[in-house]
């Protein structure tokens, strides 16, 4: 799976998770820019991306997370590594 | 112990800081920062009231310190307040300076006068500190704390929790919410190390500073844990380092309570209660013993130090044990008043068998144990993240936007989450919910900011004709 297939599959899942099939987002997004991204909704969705990419995150690794791009790359490393 | 003696044996032991970033801030630095931030404030502003709008690290602490040390009465700000609400509580509070960030830089980074030049003794004002708390029209409420309140609070944290200098606090809440001064007074008490928490919304990086700093002691509201007390969240932590956990500022729930035991059982956990106007709690309840939980309510426990509880009806006087009243607490910790609004402070404050009671608002009963437990409230006011808001304060914001012909703001509640705000909307013309909240980051704090906006033809009405609230929570939670 490439980054961009990565990516949209994050997308799909924001969209789910934030309850807005119009979301865009771009590799710079952050969750500042998502009226909807709060404490509640981040947990639902990197447990749903877990469940996506069958994988799991350590908690050093989702303090690092950024923007969006960062979550495409952590999960690009993991599949590689699988 | 008077507060300028805790000061002095604090500034005499001051313990590191891990910043937002994560740098330890060494005693040297805060004191070098904190002695030209108490200079600036003793030349130029003793006698006067200042406003703190900071980033939540460690320089809000030196401020909040310098004042308390000074007897200068501050109002903490929050970072993201919109300019008109600051201009509210200038208007309400009088303060006549603001040491925001720029300020701050420019005070450490000039040259002063040496820390010799402290020579007078200042004469402190009663009051330390001015908390603004929700309104119910359109303006906030400024609460006014003497010194003696908190002194006493102090009094009972010193003797209630056994924090030293080899304990760890997290600083997990804002400075214009008054549980952070639990933390504060663990400062004073005892000099632990301090982290400053940098998690805002990702619970992921609460627990990793748990982890990473070893956490032992942390302030906090009941959502900080019932988001993250689930299995796949909590197989990927170490919190052994938690000895205690102090939870207030909403609802607890039996859930929680139960996931407390299941995912941190060597953690002593407390449920606290109070409500900004009695200096952070007034009841407490140490959980482990039958008296915990009853018909699926978690006991808010009993008055702390030299507080008195009663529970009244709605002709002020006193009921029966498992009966529900309203909870009324007197006690030093009480606030003086609503800063410059006598109505509203005589609204609030009666007196029962010659002792000044303050009117909580909260529905309670208690039982022949003397355990109190809450379950609900008498007006629309409620609790998000430990901030009070009230939901006519909301409508009387939202009304005020063009093209908003009525609004009615819910408060939802679901099982494991703390519940959010819901406001339905009816309008004469177009606007997007992310127009209408613009309008609102103007004039309101991002807290009071409900999350859905929902637009409706007409407001469903009950045999009585007023807005059946009831149909419109269920048709939220139907989806």
């Amino acid at each position: 799976m490439n980054k961009e297939e990565i990516f949209n599959t994050i997308l799909l899942t924001c969209r789910t998770i934030f309850n807005d099939s119009d979301l865009e987002l771009s590799f710079d997004s952050t969750a500042d820019q998502v009226d909807q991204w709060d404490s509640v909704t981040h947990i639902q969705l990197i447990l749903e991306i877990e469940k996506s990419f069958n994988m799991r995150f350590s908690l050093g690794e989702l303090q690092k997370l950024k923007r969006i791009g960062n979550l495409v790359e952590l999960v690009s490393e993991k599949l590689s590594e699988a | 112990m008077k507060l300028e003696k805790k000061i002095k044996l604090f500034l005499e032991n001051v313990p590191f800081f891990y910043n937002l970033e994560g740098t330890p801030i060494d005693s040297g630095q805060f004191i070098y920062e904190y002695n030209k931030i108490k200079l600036h404030l003793y030349d130029n502003h003793l006698g006067s009231i200042v406003a703190i709008q900071l980033p939540k690290d460690y320089q809000y602490i030196i401020c909040i310190i310098a004042c308390m040390d000074l007897g200068i009465t501050y109002v903490p700000l929050g970072e993201d307040y919109p300019e008109a609400r600051v201009q509210q509580i200038k208007k309400i509070s009088e303060f006549g300076f603001k040491i925001n960030v720029g300020m701050y830089q420019n005070i450490v980074t000039r040259e002063t006068k040496s820390i010799a030049y402290f020579k007078r003794t200042v004469n402190r004002e009663p009051v330390l500190y001015i908390l603004f708390t929700s309104g119910s029209t359109g303006s906030p409420k400024g609460v006014e704390i003497s010194r003696s309140a908190y002194e006493n609070f102090l009094i009972w944290l010193g003797k209630e929790f056994r924090v030293t200098k080899e304990d760890t606090v997290l600083n997990a809440t804002e400075f214009t919410f008054d549980v952070s001064l639990v933390d504060v007074g663990f400062l004073l008490n005892s000099q632990p190390t301090m982290v400053m928490s940098n998690f805002k919304n990702d619970l992921f990086c609460l627990l990793g500073e748990i982890e990473k700093y070893k956490i032992s002691v942390i302030a906090a509201v009941p959502n900080n844990f019932s988001l993250i007390f689930k299995d796949e969240i909590m197989a990927r932590v170490d919190l052994k380092s938690l000895k205690y956990a102090l939870v207030a500022g909403s609802r607890f729930s039996e859930n929680l309570y139960h996931n407390f035991i299941k995912y941190v059982p060597h953690t002593q956990v407390y449920n606290c209660y109070g409500p900004t106007e009695f200096t952070i709690y007034c009841l407490f309840k140490k959980l482990g013993d039958n008296n915990d939980v009853e018909k699926g309510v978690v006991s808010i426990g009993q008055p702390l130090l030299n507080t008195h509880a009663l529970i009244i009806d709605a002709n002020s006087n006193i009921v029966d044990n498992n009966v529900i009243g309203e909870l009324v607490v007197s006690g030093p910790q009480l606030m003086s008043s609503y800063k410059g609004d006598i109505k509203r402070s005589l609204e609030v404050l009666i007196n029962i068998n010659n002792l000044k009671y303050y009117k909580t608002g909260d529905l309670v009963y208690k039982t022949s144990e003397d355990y109190f437990y809450m379950v609900g409230r008498v007006d629309d006011t409620v609790k998000v993240s430990g901030f009070r808001i009230n939901l006519s304060d909301v409508d009387s914001y939202i009304q005020n936007i063009d093209k908003v012909l009525d609004c009615v703001t819910l408060f939802i509640e679901s099982k494991d989450n703390e519940g959010v705000l819901v406001t339905y909307l009816i309008l004469d013309g177009s606007i997007s919910t992310s127009e209408i909240k613009s309008s609102l980051k103007l004039v309101m704090p991002a807290f009071q900011i409900p999350k859905y906006f929902n637009k409706i033809d007409k407001f469903p009405l009950n045999s009585s004709g007023k807005i059946c609230r009831k149909t419109l929570k269920n048709n939220f939670l139907s989806g």
